[in-house]
């Protein structure tokens, strides 16, 4: 039986392996003569200030004004429907719609956005996941196994450290790229687990990591506010 | 490259990547050393799914990055400076397609053309391998753009002029296959 990859597993292995293929090319382009500078008519424009500058800034603003607003109402007008955002779920968890059955179908609103929170189970495991209804993005992946495992001996207990780096190899972030790191040992239901909280580049992120087996229990990430 | 570079935000800001554009503009070297910092890769794998091999990727990113140079003076701020710069790329790889003839680029090339630096074995290797090889021209496009930039699905469809919906089930799709050749690959 081979692997089932999850959504954010196949995206995490294409971040990496990108990473490691992407190819230098700031010296070549920086060793390049100081660039002409084009516009329409071939000849370089002025810089300076005056006039014409607050002209440019005033109208720069009415455009970016127009833009949110006709940005605001496009994403009003075209939203996620439940069917796709039921379909991005069971894709990012990596299980097929005949496998799961939906226990949870809501639309929640808040002042800034609008998301399904959506609770499915399979067999094996039960889900909560929530998605974004404009953007179609995944705020929050949840994975409780129904048939937990038997409980380990004590002595297997997995170190804080090694919890942390199952939490930051599976989100893609390098330890020096990771911020504001907490890690607890809880105790919930019978289940012991790392609580790993951290931030990396402009994104929180929020595990937990079984201490036992190093599952990951459940998993959490959002863009820094 | 100096370590404050290095230690850059990564991840696409657009206010800041305006900023930096303006900066460029200006002939500022720092600020288009940052700017190729926070975009490399990127760019780089917006090229990757466009031309299906490293080294014409590698050549389309260059050529994007010396366009951005010449013209980010030109750039408009909009709130939205990748989906600019993702049209220079792709307008480059139009062009390059039409220099070289070949059928390469933005779709149906051989397998046998695909020319990876991830040559070395790996898992991760492995899925961009695959992701090159039975991804369709679009959904390649999604989901590389959608893991590697972290644009959201929405932003990927102003920069494809697709609808939503169009990106979004391609993106399903996509990943679906991608998983089938996996596992086909694991068990076969």
């Amino acid at each position: 039986m081979g692997k089932s990859w999850s959504g954010p597993e196949l995206e995490q292995a294409l971040r990496r392996a990108v990473n490691r293929s992407v190819p230098d090319v700031y010296e070549q382009v920086s060793r390049q003569s100081p660039p002409t500078l084009l516009n329409g008519d071939g000849v370089v424009p002025s810089q300076s200030p005056g006039r014409r500058g607050f002209a440019w800034v005033a109208l720069l603003v009415l455009l970016a004004l127009i833009g949110g607003g006709a940005w605001w109402l496009l994403g009003r007008n075209a939203p996620v429907t439940l069917e796709e955002a039921k379909a991005i779920a069971l894709e990012y968890a990596g299980v097929s719609a005949g496998e799961a059955s939906f226990t949870k179908v809501e639309l929640e609103r808040d002042k800034f956005r609008q998301v399904y929170e959506l609770r499915f189970s399979t067999i094996q495991a039960e889900y909560e996941c929530e998605v974004d209804r404009r953007t179609g993005e995944i705020h929050k992946l949840e994975t409780r196994p129904l048939a937990g495992p038997p409980p380990e001996p004590a002595d297997q207990l997995l170190t804080a450290a090694q919890a942390e780096e199952i939490a930051l190899a599976h989100a893609g972030a390098a330890a020096e790229q990771v911020r504001e790191k907490k890690t607890k040992r809880e105790s919930e239901d019978g289940q012991t687990y790392y609580k790993v909280e951290f931030e990396a580049g402009s994104m929180e992120y929020e595990y937990k990591i079984d201490a036992y087996t190093g599952a990951i229990l459940e998993m959490e990430w959002d863009e820094e506010d | 490259m100096t370590q404050s570079v290095q230690a850059e935000e990564r991840r696409l800001d657009g206010a800041r990547c305006e900023e930096l554009l303006a900066g460029i503009g200006l002939g500022d070297p720092g600020d288009f050393e940052t700017f190729y910092q926070a975009t490399n890769r990127a760019i780089y794998a917006y090229a990757l799914s466009l031309t299906r091999s490293h080294y014409d990727a590698q050549d389309l990113m260059m050529e994007t990055y010396l366009k951005i140079r010449s013209a980010a003076h030109l750039y408009r701020p909009q709130g939205k400076p990748m989906a600019w710069v993702f049209t220079i790329t792709r307008n480059l790889a139009r062009d390059q397609q039409r220099r070289s003839d070949r059928e390469a680029l933005m779709g149906d090339c051989p397998p046998g053309t695909l020319a990876l630096a991830a040559e070395a074995p790996g898992e991760d290797a492995l899925v961009l391998r695959q992701a090159i090889q039975v991804l369709g021209a679009e959904e390649r496009q999604i989901i590389l753009l959608h893991a590697v930039s972290g644009l959201k699905h929405r932003e990927i469809a102003q920069i494809l002029e697709r609808p939503l919906s169009t990106v979004l089930s391609k993106y399903r799709r996509g990943l679906a296959k991608l998983r089938t050749a996996l596992r086909a690959g694991e068990e076969g």
